[in-house]
């Protein structure tokens, strides 16, 4: 199976500002299911809803997605 | 709940639709029956449109809320083309099998139905790893 190449804390800002998934996507105009998957690691949004998400969350992109580290 | 009630410009829509399809096919087939069972059919594919939080609700166009993000796309798209490859290659194979001698069958037919197939196949397997 392809590893995940970049990892994510959506899931880790969104319950800290307690939000649910629902409430997130329709903040940022994307799918729930879009959300669970993103949470999962299984979707790299693309850079405009990755911009979005991080606005609804109050923070940086950069934050947010992290490349993940090379084993 | 509430989201039914949100959304009733919709839901009365597509029961409208849902509705007019049933009397076409009943009255077309002379079967009550295939009319009843298409007409639920639809009508059930409109509300998971509308409740299986796969696409997006817009609620600003109560008449056509559902949108596709670009999640559901991508997986459209990669779909799409899985089919497309496969109607290609078993229309070419059915040509092939009619110009070696075998007995004629209805390739077109054959090879839409297997792009069709393979379409919804393929989208519930994107769904599941994307």
């Amino acid at each position: 199976m392809k590893k995940n190449l970049v990892t994510n804390r959506v899931r880790e800002k969104r319950e800290a500002l307690g939000l649910t998934q629902q409430e997130l996507a329709d903040r940022v105009g994307i799918s729930r299911q879009s959300i669970i998957s993103i949470e999962k690691g299984r979707y790299v949004p693309s850079v405009h809803s990755s911009l979005l998400l991080a606005r609804a969350l109050g923070e940086s992109v950069e934050i947010l997605f992290q490349l993940a580290d090379k084993e | 709940m509430a989201l039914l009630k949100k959304h009733w410009v919709y839901i009365l829509s597509r029961a409208t639709i849902a509705g007019l399809f049933g009397f076409i096919f009943a009255r077309g087939f002379q079967n009550v029956g295939m009319g009843v069972t298409i007409g639920l059919v639809l009508f059930i594919g409109f509300l998971y449109y509308l409740l299986s939080n796969r696409f997006v609700v817009d609620s600003s166009h109560p008449l056509f809320p559902i949108r596709l993000d670009e999640r559901e796309q991508q997986i459209r798209n990669r779909a799409l083309r899985i089919a497309a490859a496969v109607f290609g290659v078993v229309l070419a194979g059915l040509a092939i099998m009619r110009t070696a001698g075998l007995p004629s069958i209805p390739q077109t037919e054959i090879a839409l139905g297997a792009a069709a197939l393979t379409y919804l196949v393929a989208r519930i397997a994107f769904e599941r790893v994307m």
